[in-house]
């Protein structure tokens, strides 16, 4: 029973380098991992629904990048309006989907399939670029009215409350309208232009919770400045919501863009869009005429806005894992 | 005993080189958030009220206290963390109590601290490289990324970490790695005054006694002073050469580590030390039990004269009437001082002591009144 | 016939990382107006057990038998546990501002309390007995507190009100996880010694959840010593403090400043607590311990009778008489020292 004792030391030190434990070399509470993105990555890979969701998303961008195959194989310009009867009946409306047009023509003549396939690169690009602007403007505008406080945040406050007090489609117009010459950087610019102050207050109040943390006391003992503790410490911090955020904004700037086309004073014609393409097909719609010049941008708009949301979801659940914990004691 | 109470009372020279820090009269007041419609208050939490302190070159002070006795802000005085509402801090001969941000820069560098909370003094998203090469990026050390890295893992391995875990997070390590990592990021520039606030207190007991060793070792090494902050006695009395005993903003009593320990003079110094459980049953059924009536007063409105008289023992009208000074009583030497009319003498039964206050006479704030 | 017996507890939670051991195997039992402690750092399951046994922990597999005055709680309906809950076994955490409602007054949350568990007492009997209460556990002017919020409180009052809540009804068990850890020192010593007073008085039972050791010699009469979930030591109190004999309960002891000389290193245990998901083979404690041998890693010790004294059992493989176990220790420490002989011999 005695033999060995003390033979099997562990390198024949008293104090075994503090790093030895024998087992997996972390504390109860966790695994050996990576970044905390790596963890909710992994967890995200988890949510069927997001992955479905993504995939689609895959789809509808694949869509927008190869709509002129589309154009080729169809064989029918997205601008190009045909006379044909296949395209227009004799009195001007447009024709039901065939097997010449997959899903009808419109009230040009146009291929509705090929002018969807376009319309998805509008949306995209928007959404995306409009979320793109919003998120950073927001985020700068949350990291400085935060951090500073003071007379800063008090102006930068009662800017976001301005700002999320007009009422957002009126003023879109009006500014849309002043700008004169819509191009898809106006219709960016006016979409963020409303959406940065949402942000703006969100990061804020993350930024309030996260200066008071000890490690931002630790980054100003070390003699830090204000500056690179907000770009060094505390952005990082906040990226993760942001993250989240902008998932959830992406589907919104999408629709956003889909209503100021939708009202006409977004991407102007004769560009393909979905929300001038839904607008358009109102005329016919009381007449039950043309259900698929309503229906089938309407269902890709649906479609792509769902998709973003449910992802948004999952991202939002993935970085927050509340559910996962238990009790280590 | 006057001659020892002037000798201790006169202020050494200010360039004294065996001092690293002076604190005089060091006095921190925070204004209270206002709960009225009016913004304007005009109270104030006394956190620090009138602290004179020496820290000595390659000495390690303790500094204890429970809650609300300023030990924590004191700390964050001296390393200007916070600015002074009065007095005066010097740092290696030079007056540090004013100085601006710009110009404190280059004596954080010889000025760190190391935190209570290992969870929360490591920013979560960085890796643990980045955030112990921070001071170094601040302060220009190193010329390159690969010279940082390896001031990096030098520092690593002193503090007992593998430093092939550079690119790790902080969520990978146990509190107690997490709060080796705490003091690599303070050594990396090899300061020359270290203050610790309660390091060990958030982790295990089988990790304090690592980190405590690992404290010592480095001290030894490298020649560093600690200004050490516990509420924890035993861990305070084994790592430090002089102990100070704060409550209610002041200091108490303040001696050498054993002899505040075995001829502890104030009545607050003694109910601190019989309260601190001790495992061994034996022991424990013998000593003092000193049962301190009521809890801590507010430091909003501290009570008049003594700080201490509202819960004292020995409390008499003069604990009222005058604020007894903080200089060396009965017949200790200049090093010993405490702030005591009626200090306890070696062998005095404080339990058995009965104040010849009433309840009435005592002058405190409600306990509670508002919100601690 | 103990209070409380628990025989052969396992709690286990599954996570996406694993199974967690939370608890394993372990039992223990209390009597009547004793003191059980129950010793352990973070992860050892101390807390899990008893929450198990009030019936706290949701979504764990559990196994095991908890008999409570000879009824198995285990086996009892959620109603069933609801009445026991409160009435004869109570329950007081660490952090007793997460425990009191922050926007009902302290006396409030004690009448609803007395309220629910017997509808007949009316509201006015109901605050008298919450101001009774409040003054038994030491709280000065009840008659005033007794309508303040939670937050005008100071730490140890709260703590104190929980206590006053928790002996509301009279319960025959009390237990108390760590309810001082949060606290200043000499507050600490005050809501102890309310305990002891209370115990004294009403003759309740005792179960003290603590990682200090100090509070254990004050307070408990029999202690348990809990290390990755499972048991590593049960003694009375003289037995585990005098006459110890598993290497955590030494480790534990050694690590403590308070304890031997004054300016000498302390003796910390080396390395980390294991991951309760990945336990170490054998013996959970093999990768730290002096004194590993080489059954130690690969069986798992069970709580073997250590000769001498009280009831005391440990789990591990040294030798139970008393002078084998010190010749044995003895000839490790010489080894140990000849070793840092050795390397400081060598470093210099």
């Amino acid at each position: 029973m005695t033999q060995g004792v003390g033979d099997a030391l562990v390198a024949g030190r008293a104090e075994a380098p503090p790093e030895f434990d024998g087992s997996v070399a972390a504390a109860s509470r966790q695994i050996v991992g990576r970044s905390p993105f790596y963890l909710a990555f992994s967890r995200l890979r988890r949510d069927r629904a997001a992955i479905i969701s993504f995939w689609v998303i895959v789809a509808i961008v694949l869509i927008a990048i190869i709509a002129p195959v589309f154009a080729t194989i169809t064989g029918h310009g997205v601008n190009h309006q045909y006379r044909g009867v296949e395209a227009l009946s004799p009195a001007g409306q447009p024709h039901a989907p065939s097997s010449k047009f997959w899903f009808g023509t419109d009230d040009q003549g146009r291929d509705i399939l090929v002018r969807v396939a376009y319309g998805a690169r509008i949306s995209l690009i928007i959404g995306i670029g409009a979320t793109a602007i919003t998120i950073i403007v927001g985020v700068l505008v949350g990291l400085i009215a935060g951090y500073f406080g003071g007379i800063v945040d008090t102006i930068i406050a009662r800017i976001v409350d301005v700002v999320l007090s007009i009422p957002y489609l009126l003023f879109a117009i009006a500014l849309v309208s002043v700008l004169g010459h819509i191009n898809l950087w106006v219709v960016m610019i006016v979409i963020a232009a409303f959406g940065w102050a949402s942000v703006g207050r969100i990061i804020r109040g993350q930024v309030l919770s996260i200066r008071e943390r000890e490690y931002i006391e630790a980054a100003r003992s070390l003699g830090a400045g204000d500056w690179r503790i907000i770009f060094h410490d505390i952005l990082p911090n906040v990226i993760a919501p942001a993250i989240v955020f902008s998932t959830l904004l992406l589907p919104v700037s999408i629709v956003a863009e889909a209503a100021l086309s939708f009202l006409g004073v977004g991407v102007q014609p004769p560009t393909a869009d979905w929300g001038q393409m839904i607008s358009a097909s109102q005329q016919y719609i009381d007449s039950g005429v043309a259900w698929w010049y309503l229906f089938f941008p309407g269902i890709a708009l649906v479609i792509t806005t769902l998709a973003f949301n449910i992802l948004g979801d999952g991202v939002r659940d993935a970085f927050d894992p509340r559910s996962d914990r238990l009790f280590a004691k | 005993m006057s001659a020892h109470a002037m000798q201790a009372t006169t202020p050494a020279r200010t360039d004294d080189p065996d001092v690293l820090v002076r604190v005089e009269n060091v006095v921190k007041y925070f204004p209270v958030q206002s709960t009225s419609l009016f913004r304007t208050s005009r109270e104030k939490v006394h956190a620090v009220d009138g602290v004179d302190l020496e820290i000595r070159r390659g000495e390690t002070l303790g500094l204890v206290g429970e809650t609300g006795c300023g030990k924590s802000t004191l700390a964050r005085c001296i390393t200007r963390l916070y600015d002074i509402t009065s007095g005066r801090i010097t740092f290696n001969g030079t007056d540090i109590s004013n100085l601006s941000r710009r110009a404190m820069r280059p004596y954080r560098r010889d000025v760190q601290m190391i935190f209570q909370d290992p969870y929360g003094s490591l920013n979560p998203r960085r890796r643990v490289g980045s955030i112990i090469a921070d001071p170094l990026v601040i302060h220009g050390v190193g010329d390159s990324r690969l010279e940082r890295k390896r001031i990096v893992q030098e520092s690593m391995e002193l503090v007992g970490l593998n430093p092939e875990h550079y690119n790790r997070f902080p969520a990978e390590f146990s509190g107690g790695q997490r709060q080796r990592i705490g003091v690599a990021r303070a050594l990396a520039l090899r300061p020359k005054l270290i203050v610790c606030d309660e390091p060990v207190s958030a982790l295990d007991v089988s990790i304090q006694a690592q980190i405590v060793n690992l404290l010592a070792d480095l001290q030894s090494e490298l020649g560093l002073t600690y200004l050490f902050i516990a509420h924890d006695l035993s861990v305070v009395r084994h790592v430090s050469d002089r102990v100070a005993v704060m409550y209610l903003g002041k200091v108490v009593e303040i001696a050498d580590s054993g002899d505040v320990y075995n001829h502890a003079r104030h009545p607050y110094s003694r109910a601190l030390l019989s309260a601190v459980p001790l495992p061994d049953p034996n022991v424990a059924k013998q000593r003092e039990r000193i049962i301190l009536v009521g809890d801590v007063p507010s430091p909003i409105d501290p009570p008049v004269g003594c700080r201490f008289h509202p819960r004292c023992p020995k409390a008499a009208q003069r604990c009222v009437d005058e604020e007894p000074p903080l200089e060396p009583r009965l017949d200790d030497p200049p090093s010993h001082a405490a702030a005591c009319h009626f200090p306890v003498a070696d062998g005095e039964d404080l339990a058995a002591a009965r104040p010849t206050l009433s309840a009435d006479e005592r002058i405190v704030a409600e306990p509670g009144a508002l919100s601690s | 016939m103990p209070l409380l017996e628990v025989e052969d507890l396992s709690v286990s939670f599954s996570t996406p990382d694993g199974v967690v051991q939370a608890v394993r195997n372990v039992s223990f039992s209390v009597d009547a107006g004793k003191t059980l402690g129950i010793v352990g750092e973070s992860g050892s399951g101390k807390s899990v057990s008893t929450q198990t046994i009030m019936g706290l922990t949701r979504g764990a597999s559990i196994s095991g038998r908890a008999f409570f005055e000879g009824t198995d709680l285990f086996s009892m309906t959620p109603r069933q546990m609801q009445g026991v809950r409160g009435a004869e076994i109570a329950m007081i955490f660490q952090d007793p501002l997460s425990s009191l409602h922050p926007y009902y007054r302290v006396g409030w949350q004690i009448v609803e309390m007395l309220r629910a568990h017997d509808k007949s007492i009316s509201k006015q009997a109901a605050r008298a007995r919450a101001i009774d209460l409040l003054r038994l556990v030491g709280i000065s002017r009840p008659e005033m507190r007794v309508d303040d919020f939670p937050h005008q409180f100071s730490g140890g009052m709260r703590q104190r009100a929980m206590i006053a809540m928790a002996m509301a009804l009279n319960p025959k068990l009390l237990i108390a996880d760590e309810p001082t850890t949060a606290l200043d020192v000499t507050v600490q010593a005050q809501v102890l010694e309310v305990m002891k007073r209370l115990q004294q008085e009403f003759g309740t039972a005792i179960i003290m959840i603590t990682h200090d050791l100090g509070v254990i010699a004050d307070l408990a009469d029999d202690i348990m010593v809990m290390y990755a979930g499972g048991m590593a030591e049960k003694a009375d109190q003289d037995d585990l403090f005098y006459r110890l004999h598993h290497p955590y309960t030494e480790g534990l002891l050694q690590s403590l400043p308070g304890y031997g000389d004054e300016r000498e290193r302390l003796t910390p245990i080396s390395g980390q607590p294991p991951s309760l998901i990945n336990l170490p083979s054998g013996c959970p404690f093999h990768p730290r311990c002096p004194y590993v041998m080489d059954v130690c890693i690969t069986d798992v010790p069970p709580m073997r009778e250590v000769a001498g004294g009280g009831p005391h059992t440990s789990a591990c493989w040294l030798p139970t008489e008393a002078t084998e176990r010190a010749a044995v220790r003895a000839k490790v420490q010489a080894r140990l020292a000849s070793l840092e002989s050795a390397e400081a011999g060598g470093a210099a």
